[in-house]
């Protein structure tokens, strides 16, 4: 039986919070049996591929204009936002005009899928600069603290779960699942608050937002990187920590059925030291089901950082968005979904793909 | 069969919250007309003393002494001196969760601003369900293009990150708490249309649906007697989680200011507000969001204990 054939954007359930929380293992849930044939090898990686790439783009597509009608569905436009009483009504259809605006809907619609599809975003009415370059600029600082968060859940994670699993029920195991249990229920911004109160105010170790500090241009290339790392603890820690006990109780399930399983007893009965039972024999097959994991975890992982980089001041796509939908700025609204929404396919395509390329059943050939 | 005890301690959890929203501010001592100056920032079990004046104004202070003729109310590093013939009453009221900088009863606002984060998360997950419920019942038999569409349509929103979404919607209209649980409604019903979908897909298979098909069944009996009890338990389990994830998500949206207008104390809006004022008072931050995590919590426990209910037993 294929074990994961099916795509994580159309096999599984919802990405929610409930779905990193949820103990049962997803993996099987919902892959349609037959898909895949016996062919195995990297044939059946280059189809899967293939077929995936052709749904990557209606799907962009679909998220795009999805946003496109809700920003226009909203009332008011950007000259609304403009708050300046010397604005006459001419100089505002004037602004109207040079933006576009007053263009018919589906013109104004159609204008924008046409330039996207030559690789140009448009001009962001607030920053008056090409969206690319606004979105170029913040997408470094998005990426790192996403990548620091999402390194600290799987290292975090993994730690607490094989901890826990050394004995099932004790009192490690317990305080696993009481703690996953406390980071799930608590809100984010909720526990960005309390680091900064504890580690930036009380304790005064780490600075409480922003990405440098503000003499960090007269640093030197190391000290620099030290101010960076110090800038980034906090977000990427908040936002970690909350994956990690999700991942924790995750992994803790399925190193107890690997710790079950009769490869493991094989293995033990042949005599191979316990330190290749845990990494070769428990650990590798433990860790699959991670990388759906993390495909799933993606969306999590951007909406996630739109509250942490709010609270941290910390100068990401998160907060762009919430700029930009606060001014009306429709092309950079736009070109901030079309980014995340792609970024969040592929995330899932590159999952599955590793997965079919670190699991041969997942090729359909078991 | 016994209920797994995750479910009864959620569903006491949950209903204790509830009952305690609904009927504690009514029926608890009301707090003394402020003063905001005196009786700001108390941390939790403060009493304090509350004088009413002869001309009905109040005064409100933690400490209150008396000395020569006149009484001395001090609290917040100021005093005032009130002769003593112009108090005409005088009574102890305790803030249990502290005041805030105002000097509001934290424990009322709390209580009050679950009322709001209560109606709008579960509205919302109503919402939710009957939208994601029609949605997967129509996919799933209709079939053929509807299927796709729709389906095309839910892959379309998962591939969007949630919260982006509702920032998006919150921000592009007036916020408002219809708005807010449309807006949360209809960004968060994918997980149950495709879950739906897939439970009538595959109990359609089922031999107990074909022979009351082939039996000649109506088809609402079919969906009363077949279809609904073995929908039920998923979908119950599903929506647990998901009222959770509301709570969790109004929060955040009130949070960022984007919730339910500021006059109405909301416990996203609540943690807003302390964090600005953390300094002087954590309680104001704290308290609001360890009650945000106990109803979530909650909720998650009623969630894994329904899907340990429907589980064969182990």
């Amino acid at each position: 039986m294929p074990v994961r054939t099916s795509t994580s954007t159309s096999g599984t359930s919802t990405p929610s919070r409930s779905e990193s929380h949820g103990r049962g293992a997803p993996s099987t849930r919902g892959a349609p049996a037959g898909e895949g044939s016996l062919r195995a090898g990297p044939t059946v990686v280059r189809r899967v591929l293939v077929r995936r790439l052709a749904t990557l783009l209606p799907l962009a597509w679909l998220v795009v204009t999805l946003t496109f009608v809700v920003v226009h569905a909203a009332p008011g436009s950007y000259a609304d936002t403009i708050d300046n009483p010397r604005l006459t009504p001419q100089g505002r259809a004037l602004l109207m005009q040079r933006y576009g605006l007053d263009q018919p809907l589906l013109t104004q619609y159609l204008r924008w899928l046409g330039a996207v599809v030559t690789g140009d975003l448009g001009t962001s009415f607030l920053f008056q600069e090409p969206v690319s370059e606004v979105i170029g600029r913040a997408l470094p600082p998005t990426a790192l603290l996403a990548g620091t968060a999402l390194f600290l859940d799987l290292v975090l994670g993994l730690v607490l779960a094989l901890a826990a699993v050394r004995r099932p029920y004790g009192i490690v195991d317990r305080l696993t699942t009481v703690l996953a249990l406390g980071l799930y229920g608590l809100p984010t911004f909720w526990l960005a608050g309390i680091a900064i109160l504890v580690f930036a105010v009380w304790l005064g170790w780490l600075p409480p937002s922003h990405m440098h500090g503000i003499d960090a241009d007269r640093l030197g290339a190391a000290a620099r990187l030290a101010d960076l790392v110090r800038h980034l603890l906090l977000p990427a820690l908040t936002l970690g920590v909350v994956g990690a006990a999700a991942t924790a109780r995750y992994l803790r399930a399925t190193l107890l059925d690997v710790q079950s399983s009769r490869w493991l007893l094989a293995a033990r009965a042949r005599g191979l030291s316990e330190r290749r039972l845990l990494w070769v024999h428990t650990l590798r097959p433990a860790l699959l089901p991670v990388i759906t994991l993390l495909g799933l975890s993606l969306p999590l992982l951007v909406s996630g950082s739109v509250v942490v980089e709010t609270v941290f001041s910390w100068p990401g796509t998160g907060r762009l968005l919430w700029w930009a939908a606060q001014a009306r700025d429709v092309p950079l609204i736009l070109g901030i979904t079309l980014v995340g929404a792609v970024a969040v396919i592929v995330g899932n395509l590159a999952a599955d793909l590793l997965y079919a390329a670190a699991d041969p059943r997942a090729r359909g050939d078991a | 069969m016994r209920a797994p005890s995750r479910l009864r301690v959620g569903l006491a959890a949950t209903a204790a919250l509830a009952v305690a929203c609904l009927v504690l501010p009514e029926i608890l001592p009301a707090p003394p007309a402020n003063d905001p100056v005196l009786s700001a920032l108390l941390p939790p079990l403060t009493r304090v003393v509350s004088l009413t004046l002869v001309d009905g104004s109040s005064v409100t202070a933690p400490e209150v002494t008396s000395s020569d003729g006149a009484v001395v109310a001090t609290g917040h590093g100021r005093s005032r001196t009130i002769p003593r013939g112009e108090v005409a009453a005088q009574h102890h009221f305790r803030f249990w969760l502290g005041s805030d900088r105002f000097g509001r009863d934290v424990l009322r606002q709390l209580l009050r601003g679950g009322r709001i984060s209560l109606a709008i998360a579960g509205l919302g997950t109503l919402l939710a369900l009957t939208i994601g419920g029609a949605v997967g019942a129509a996919a799933a038999t209709r079939g053929g293009l509807v299927d796709g569409v729709l389906m095309r349509l839910v892959d379309a929103l998962l591939a969007f990150p949630v919260l982006f979404l509702m920032i998006l919607a919150a921000a592009l209209f007036r916020p408002g708490p219809a708005l807010l649980v449309a807006v949360l409604g209809l960004t968060s019903w994918m997980g149950l249309a495709r879950l739906v979908r897939g439970q009538v897909l595959s109990l359609r298979t089922r031999p107990f649906v074909l022979a009351a098909t082939a039996a000649g069944s109506r088809w609402h009996r079919i969906v009363a007697l077949h279809y609904a009890p073995n929908m039920v338990g998923p979908i119950a389990q599903d929506t647990a989680l998901r009222m959770g994830d509301l709570v969790i998500a109004e929060a955040t949206l009130s949070f960022l200011g984007l919730g339910v207008p500021p006059s109405i104390p909301t416990w996203g809006a609540m943690v807003a507000e302390g964090q600005r004022v953390m300094l002087d008072g954590w309680w104001l931050a704290v308290l609001p969001g360890l009650a945000i995590a106990w109803l979530v919590i909650a909720l998650a426990l009623i969630g894994d204990g329904l899907q340990q209910l429907g589980e064969p037993a182990a």
